[in-house]
């Protein structure tokens, strides 16, 4: 019980972000020019407009880490851990405007583009690890991206592969020198978003 | 599992106050009195297309008045509105005439076009027509955000 209060917890602290920067371009709403429905002469009567809608640029800065195997053969324990960080990037245009501390996130099913870059892989000695682009679908806290991969240090390349459900993950690798790789895919993310209206 | 219904949960549980919009807000005196007219302006709807005034006209006796000329004058900007047929007055009397100002209102907002005055010729009787100014101006009247306790409508 203890540990659902305290997940509920991080879990709001980390949704209320208030990480939306929102632009007052285009900020007039829609309206119709005619006559109010009536008319009594009352300064404070006003139709008010309507919700043209908006658009929005979703911008995901996050760290990923995991365990994994396959980078290294180094006999029976090939074991080895990587931390990365990464981007999401994800355009979207919404028929109804957010509310003011609505949580930035995709919409569902949305496209997104994941940069990343794991700065660090350890086995027996730490070193660079790869660089990633991929394409990912989103359905709320589930994705799955399809990419390339590159070593910068030996320029090894292959294809990458993630499906994760937020914040657990796993990653696919198959490198073209060194073969399969499979990496947990820890996240956390820091949902931000740009927003201006329609 | 549970993660992903915490987050849903807390996603949701955010929320806050809708969205806002800016609107032209007319300053100062609104009111006009000249002859047998007393007259009064309200901003009604006011949106990307334009703003739309309605003009109260009261007469204290019989008054033969014609807008003759309602113009926006936003920087170098000239809206006209279409006048409409004259009202009829006749003795002490009420009559509400809509004037729509129809403009790229969302352009002129993104450059910041956001003041000007509205000027609106009335020809009461038989005298030349007099020139009545509103300063006015496009703003979030209440904040960004519609927060229902400074709702100002």
């Amino acid at each position: 019980m203890r540990a659902v209060a305290l997940a509920l917890c991080a879990t709001a602290a980390v949704a209320c972000t208030k990480t939306r920067y929102t632009s007052t371009v285009n900020a007039p709403g829609n309206a119709t020019l005619a006559p109010p429905p009536f008319e009594n002469g009352d300064p404070a009567l006003y139709v008010p407009p309507s919700d043209p809608g908006e658009r929005e640029l979703y911008l995901g800065p996050g760290v990923v880490v995991g365990p994994g195997i396959g980078r290294r053969e180094l006999g029976h324990d090939d074991t080895a851990v990587e931390l990365g960080v990464f981007l999401r990037v994800a355009y979207q245009e919404r028929a109804s405007s957010h509310r003011r501390d609505d949580l930035p996130m995709p919409k569902l099913g949305a496209w997104a583009l994941n940069l990343g870059w794991a700065p660090l892989q350890y086995a027996n000695r730490a070193e660079l690890g790869p660089v990633h682009l991929e394409v990912e679908r989103q359905w709320l806290v589930a994705t799955v991206g399809l990419g390339a991969a590159v070593y910068t240090d030996d320029g090894n390349a292959g294809i990458q592969a993630t499906l994760a459900a937020k914040p657990y993950g796993v990653r696919f690798r198959y490198m073209a020198e060194t073969g399969f790789e499979v990496f947990g895919a820890f996240q956390l993310e820091l949902p931000t978003a740009i927003t201006w209206s329609r | 599992m549970r993660t992903a219904w915490l987050l849903l949960f807390a996603a949701t549980a955010c929320g806050g106050p809708m969205r806002a919009y800016p609107r032209w807000t007319l300053d100062g005196d609104t009111h006009f009195a000249h002859g047998c007219l007393d007259a009064d302006a309200f901003v009604r709807v006011s949106g990307k297309t334009g703003v739309g005034v309605t003009v109260a006209l009261r007469s204290h006796a019989t008054c033969a008045v014609r807008i003759t000329r309602a113009e926006l004058i936003v920087d170098a900007l000239r809206v006209p509105a279409e006048v409409p047929p004259p009202p009829a007055l006749p003795g002490r009397s009420l009559a509400y005439v809509w004037l729509p100002f129809a403009f790229d209102n969302n352009a002129a907002w993104n450059d910041d076009h956001r003041a000007g005055r509205f000027e609106l010729e009335l020809a009461i009787g038989d005298a030349a027509p007099v020139t009545w100014t509103i300063p006015a101006h496009h703003a979030f009247v209440a904040g960004r955000w519609d927060e229902p306790t400074a709702r100002p409508y």
